[in-house]
């Protein structure tokens, strides 16, 4: 049974739309009210669950971005930074973290640029302006903001084990 | 003022009698731009930020000697205050990786940009000194009208 999820509207109380491809009674929708919360989908017998881990990702990126500033903002060389495990940890849950890490560039600031890049894939610093910091962070947040992970809610669902993430317009 | 109880417990040779912030906390530049006179701009050899030109860039002693040769300063011997010079100290790790740089202030004590935490004056290059920074393995000079 092949499943996809379309979430519709902002965070904290998104509507859900469901659809089962291969399923006769193949629609049904539900809403997620705020916290660890789960909606019931009944389709025609099928119950899926999904779950809301917004708050458990922000939960383990704060967690492990404190780690990370706490064992390398003494550092002044990038590649010592970026070496830290808490680090290439955040990298590893995927792009799911990259408003939390462009709210925690925004407001603490720090070397998240070569996770940005893993995460993207690409880097919308213009190549005059990668060596001065102020150019490259407004850069990654005015990006961040033109694509919708900053400024907007973004919620991060796992319906049946499977993770998705969606932004909300 | 002084840094974070947390902070301090990184430098258990920088006690409160021979340091004082001057500096609130910014990533907006780093040690080793601070000890060139700059403080809107990282300087890092590493992920394409500025380094001076035709500076090879590693995470080594020389390296960060030639970056602040192209300005001007020569290695010396003393880091005591001599009139007419301005001196950088540099900090290596003991497995060869370059940690820092420090600034000696007019006063004969020092500058220094804690990454990106705050600035402190110290009194001394040894209270910087241990696992994080390393010990200082270069001292480099110019005329103070550099």
């Amino acid at each position: 049974m092949t499943t996809t999820a379309t979430i519709t509207s902002a965070y904290e109380e998104p509507h859900i739309s469901v659809t089962a491809s291969n399923y006769r009674n193949p629609i049904s929708s539900g809403a997620v009210v705020g916290g660890i919360s789960k909606a019931w989908l009944f389709m025609g017998g099928y119950t899926s669950t999904i779950v809301n881990l917004a708050p458990v990702v922000a939960d383990g990126f704060h967690r492990l971005a404190a780690q990370w500033h706490d064992a390398t903002d003494m550092y002044s060389i990038d590649s010592q930074k970026v070496a830290h495990p808490s680090y290439l940890r955040i990298i590893a849950f995927g792009k799911v973290m990259i408003p939390y890490i462009l709210s925690d560039l925004a407001t603490r600031g720090g070397s998240w640029y070569s996770a940005l890049e893993a995460l993207t894939g690409m880097s919308p610093v213009g190549p005059e302006d990668t060596a001065n910091v102020r150019l490259r962070k407004a850069a990654w947040l005015r990006w961040g903001k033109t694509n919708g992970y900053l400024g907007v809610g973004y919620v991060s669902y796992a319906i049946s084990g499977k993770l998705l993430s969606q932004f909300a317009p | 003022m002084y840094l974070t109880p947390f902070q301090e417990s990184y430098f258990p040779n920088l006690h409160r009698s021979d340091y004082r912030l001057t500096s609130p906390e910014t990533d907006e530049y780093n040690c080793f731009a601070w000890a060139a006179h700059i403080n809107d701009n990282r300087w890092d050899p590493t992920n394409n930020w500025y380094w001076p030109i035709g500076v090879p860039r590693s995470v080594t002693l020389p390296s960060a000697q030639a970056a602040y040769e192209s300005l001007g300063f020569e290695l010396c011997t003393s880091d005591a205050l001599e009139n007419g010079y301005e001196k950088i100290a540099i900090y290596v790790k003991d497995d060869g990786q370059l940690a820092h740089a420090a600034r000696q202030l007019a006063n004969g004590s020092w500058t220094s940009k804690l990454g990106d935490w705050p600035d402190i004056e110290h009194a001394t290059l040894t209270a910087l000194e241990g696992s994080y920074y390393g010990h200082v393995e270069a001292i480099l000079r110019r005329h103070s009208d550099g």
